[in-house]
């Protein structure tokens, strides 16, 4: 049966009952304790293999239209801070496109706090099913060294999706201070 | 000399005391709460320098009442041609920038990530956008997942360095 055997073998151990030792396994071990009567034999049989491949064939199938035809509800996106600060203006300017281009509405969910923190926190531990989404800005990679237990760790649980904008900042004199460069 | 920023860990504190550590020069933070009232702080001359962002300076910098010394970005600002970068200005490895970008939780299936982040780089190419979020102060800069988390590598160990070297602190 080569490949397709193996397949549903592991299929039928995964399905709940432990396989039974052996028989060469079971003199060795009868001595220390007896089989366990939970164990299962049905896998020596190939009786079941049909199903267990359809249903294989069927786990397979099922696994990867639930991608193809992702998102199949409206998609929520974290800002982590109140409503009106810069991330909320990217996430405006960007909410409509992405609505339009994944075929579902995008929810725009304002959780401030804490400098971010509370919005990270409750991102990392969202359901990874690509139902929430985190416009973080970059104290995200602040927090972790500016808290003492900032509740997220920015590599472990998360993943990077994308960047979408930046900005630098400026330093600024007065014009009469009489200075004209940075080194100076 | 003094500085005045929009607040302790803001971008504009934290860009300062990068420049602090790279140049040696010293100068005291003044924080202050929010951006409005930093800038008054300079132009209303109770401090030296102000660290702002470049929307903020913008309208004081066409009135001819501040004077950009060098943007903390890698590359000049649009709107800023005459103004150098820092590193333009002599200071090495002192960029500082602050992003916007799409996370999810790990574990998130890749067909799903890769399926966001062609959407959301798409997007962020698109004129309007480009557009209204300069308007608004940002450059649009879509870029996937091996960018953006070298982006994010990048930054961690970067103000982590600033952070515990300035002894900054929110409390």
């Amino acid at each position: 049966m080569g490949k397709g055997a193996e397949h549903d073998f592991i299929a039928y151990q995964s399905n709940g009952a432990a396989p039974c030792p052996r028989v060469e396994d079971r003199a060795g071990a009868w001595a220390r304790r007896p089989p366990s009567v939970l164990c299962s034999t049905v896998q020596r049989s190939w009786a079941p293999l049909p199903t267990l491949r359809l249903l294989a064939i069927l786990a397979a199938l099922f696994s990867s239209t639930a991608f193809a035809v992702y998102p199949e509800r409206p998609v929520t996106i974290v800002v982590p801070f109140a409503a009106g600060g810069a991330n909320d203006v990217v996430v405006r300017i960007i909410q409509q496109p992405l609505s339009e281009a994944l075929g579902q509405p995008v929810i725009v969910e304002n959780r401030g706090g804490a400098g971010g923190n509370i919005g990270f926190g409750a991102v990392a531990r969202a359901q990874p099913d690509g139902y929430t989404l985190l416009l973080a800005p970059n104290s995200f990679a602040v927090n972790v060294s500016l808290y003492d237990k900032a509740p997220y760790d920015p590599f472990k649980d998360f993943e990077p999706v994308a960047e979408i904008s930046f900005f630098p900042v400026m330093f600024a004199v007065r014009p009469d201070l009489g200075v004209n460069t940075l080194r100076s | 000399m003094n500085y005045s920023t929009p607040g302790p860990g803001t971008l504009p504190h934290l860009a300062t005391e990068l420049l602090k550590l790279r140049t040696g020069i010293d100068m005291v933070h003044i924080p202050y709460a929010g951006a409005a009232p930093a800038a008054h702080a300079l132009v209303g001359r109770v401090v030296d320098v102000g660290t702002m962002s470049i929307t903020v300076a913008m309208p004081q910098i066409k009135a001819g009442t501040l004077k950009g010394l060098a943007v903390t970005g890698a590359e000049r600002w649009p709107d800023l041609p005459d103004v150098p970068t820092v590193e333009e200005a002599g200071v090495p490895s002192s960029v500082s920038e602050t992003w916007q970008g799409v996370l999810v939780p790990a574990g998130t299936p890749k067909e799903v990530i890769d399926r966001l982040a062609k959407a959301l780089i798409e997007i962020a190419g698109r004129a309007d956008v480009r557009d209204r979020l300069r308007t608004a102060g940002f450059a649009a800069n879509g870029r996937g997942p091996d960018a953006f988390a070298k982006r994010i590598a990048e930054d961690v160990p970067k103000w982590k360095e600033v952070i515990e070297k300035a002894r900054i602190s929110v409390k």
